[in-house]
């Protein structure tokens, strides 16, 4: 009888997983579906509104954004300022955060809360007060470029670079402004997980501070570094207030902003050439994350003993 | 040129003095235990050698130069830390390499003395392996091999066995010796264990809340302790320590009181009558009287029998003493039983608890 019982239990178990397992899975693909959809829609020759197996399998849309449109510009911007915001994010969210880590200063605590604020305020109540600083600063660097430069041409192409406004250098710092609070949090707890023994120990082996960061310190910090820059990345590289804000010039438009033009053009939408786009901006977010994957799970133990 | 020197130290932290005026002089080779209860201050003035603190008063010299302000990297002091502190990213070879590297000494060099020195710790197999895949004893091996690689003049032991088990402690405490003997380097060695200290030392500097309680060889502070605070500290188990009232002074002898009971102790320059004294004597100086003739009567409290000897915890005028006996002795809880003091052993302190010297 008790063996009869537990069979049935079994059975009706197993039914009980059943239903979980077909409710979870008709979720995923409601959440997928849009994805599936860009994906699929990409390859389509004639993409519609559903998703559908394509006709025609093409690359049009892709060789469409690349040669007849600035695609490989977009990518590029996109790539070159976002990739620069992280890195300058990386340098001052480590060394801040180590410096906030291993402080006892009074206003540690102060400073840590002040620094969150920036990212509590959201983006757009800042737009006014910073395009405010941005400009003052641009006048001065647009001055400067035209009294030291002659050439008006030479001229322009520095302005390009070095503008705040209107500039890859006002949009890159903007950009990792807005990440860097988040980031230099990240470390900071990341830090206060390191015991400093490892460092007293580099200095006894007679290891000078660069030594220190170099060998000890950098390699240690390696998984918070990981997930603080893949945060800053992902959330820089969906930024698209910032881009909108601070360019205007078709050289400098970044991907987001292209493809938001390319939906706002009137004449036609071609979902063929939107998806595409999509497929092309998701692209680097998913490869900094596998990237940045391998690292994150790696945390180091063992060290320091009880 | 390596006979380090503390000169008046002092060390606070913000308000808190932890350090309170130290003197203390190793000699170069010397193998000195600090030793002391938890939070005296060990590890800090262990870290003001190595530099990982700074001195606020004093000064500390290392074969004679002034060393205050040289930094941490430049002291040539290998200290192996109470955490052991293994770089958890790097291999035990890497580990114990990575002082020599730092030097740009060629690679194949940094083997071969790697290797040396696996070799003296017997952990040859272990060099592979990251940190977190050892055990302590193994952690607490590469930790000093990590130290001695770079032949210091000085090395410094922060409670290293803290976290060992008894039979591995006494192993490492004779591989720490052997080296010590091979290598000639000055030691210091900080421990909250007084058995470690009696065992390993050739200097023993008591620390008692920051300041010294006292410096010697382990035999001196043993047969002459000269505070209440190193009496009961060295040996084990500790020295009894009697409360008692110079009754009359005067002569070759006086006669001390001990609650109700008198007892004739050796006259001393110090004592005068009504004077408040305690009078120390070790376990193994007390006998059970045999005949009847005691110096104080005493009731048995508990008895602990571990074969090759026995204590006896008794309690006289509600104070307890502990009696070490060789062998076995037939007693039982609440007997009555008569106790001797041996003179020669005997240790009075005075009220502030200063040895009083015959
Ligand atoms: N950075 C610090 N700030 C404030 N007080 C400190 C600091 N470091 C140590 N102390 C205090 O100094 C005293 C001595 O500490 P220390 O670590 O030297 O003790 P210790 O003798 O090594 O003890 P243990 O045997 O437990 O290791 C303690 O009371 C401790 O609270
Ligand atoms: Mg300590």
């Amino acid at each position: 009888m008790a063996g009869g019982a537990t069979v049935e239990s079994a059975a009706s178990q197993r039914r009980g997983n059943l239903r979980a397992y077909g409710i979870l899975l008709f979720i995923s693909f409601y959440c997928a579906v849009p994805f599936l959809w860009v994906l699929v829609a990409s390859f389509d020759a004639k993409p519609s509104q559903f998703l559908r197996w394509p006709e025609d399998v093409t690359f049009s849309n892709y060789s469409n954004l690349f040669v007849n449109e600035s695609g490989m510009l977009w990518l590029l911007n996109s790539v070159v300022v976002i990739g620069i915001a992280t890195i300058i994010v990386l340098v001052f969210a480590g060394l801040g955060g180590y410096a906030l880590s291993r402080t006892r200063a009074w206003w540690k605590a102060p400073l840590l809360y002040a620094i969150i604020l920036v990212r509590i305020v959201p983006p757009p109540a800042l737009i006014v007060p910073v395009y405010k600083v941005m400009l003052t600063l641009n006048d001065g660097v647009n001055a400067t470029i035209n009294a030291v430069v002659s050439d008006p041409s030479q001229a322009l192409f520095l302005s390009r670079i070095f503008s705040f406004v209107d500039g890859y250098l006002g949009l890159i710092l903007v950009l990792a402004a807005m990440q860097l609070p988040l980031a230099i949090w990240i470390m900071k707890t990341f830090f206060d997980a390191i015991p400093v023994d490892y460092e007293e120990a580099a200095a006894l082996d007679g290891a000078s501070t660069l030594q220190t960061l170099r060998r000890i310190l950098l390699p240690l910090a390696l998984p918070g570094l990981a997930a603080a820059g893949l945060f800053a990345f992902i959330s820089a590289w969906g930024d698209f207030l910032m881009p909108l804000m601070f360019t205007s010039s078709p050289e400098l438009q970044t991907l987001p902003l292209g493809l938001f033009r390319a939906f706002l053009r009137i004449d036609r939408i071609d979902y063929g050439f939107l998806t595409a786009l999509a497929v092309i901006y998701t692209l680097p977010a998913v490869i900094a994350f596998s990237f940045a994957r391998k690292f994150l799970t790696r945390t180091f133990s063992g060290g320091v003993k009880g | 040129m390596s006979r380090i020197e503390l000169e008046g130290v002092w060390k606070s932290f913000g308000d808190v003095e932890v350090i309170k005026g130290v003197d203390i002089v190793v000699e170069q080779g010397e193998f000195a235990v600090f030793v002391g209860p938890s939070g005296c201050g060990k590890s800090t003035l262990l870290r003001l050698v190595a530099g990982l603190e700074s001195i606020s008063k004093g000064e500390f010299r290392l074969g004679g130069k002034r060393m205050n302000e040289v930094s941490p990297d430049r002291r040539g002091i290998a200290m192996v830390f109470q955490s052991y502190a293994l770089y958890p990213h790097m291999t035990v070879a890497d580990n114990i390499g990575f002082a020599l590297s730092l030097k740009k000494i060629p690679k194949p060099e940094i083997r071969k003395r790697v290797e040396e020195v696996a070799a003296i710790l017997r952990m040859e197999d272990l060099l592979a392996r990251k940190p977190v895949e050892l055990s302590g004893g193994q952690r607490q091996r590469v930790a000093i091999g990590r130290a001695i690689v770079k032949r210091p003049q000085v090395i410094l032991f922060d409670e290293p066995l803290s976290n060992l088990d008894a039979m591995l402690r006494v192993q490492m405490r004779a591989e720490i010796q052997r080296l010590h003997q091979e290598f000639g380097s000055t030691i210091i060695y900080v421990t909250h264990d007084q058995v470690e200290a009696l065992t390993m030392a050739q200097k023993i500097v008591v620390l008692q809340g920051g300041a010294v309680a006292q410096i010697g060889a382990p035999m001196a502070l043993y047969k002459k302790p000269e505070n209440a605070f190193v009496a009961q500290f060295i040996g084990s188990p500790k020295m009894n320590l009697l409360p008692a009232q110079i009754e009359r002074a005067g002569g070759d002898s006086c006669v001390a009181r001990i609650g109700m009971q008198a007892i004739s102790i050796p006259a001393r320059a110090g004592f005068a009558s009504g004077d408040e004294i305690r009078i120390g004597i070790r376990p193994e100086h007390i006998r059970v009287s045999k005949n009847g003739q005691s110096d104080l009567k005493s009731s048995v409290a508990l008895i602990e029998r571990l074969g090759s000897e026995t204590y006896l915890h008794l309690e006289a005028e509600h104070e307890p003493v502990v009696v070490r006996i060789e062998g076995d002795m037939q007693a039982d809880v609440g007997d009555e039983i008569g106790i001797v003091f041996d003179r020669v052993h005997c240790h009075y302190f005075n009220r502030s608890g200063s040895s009083v010297a015959a």
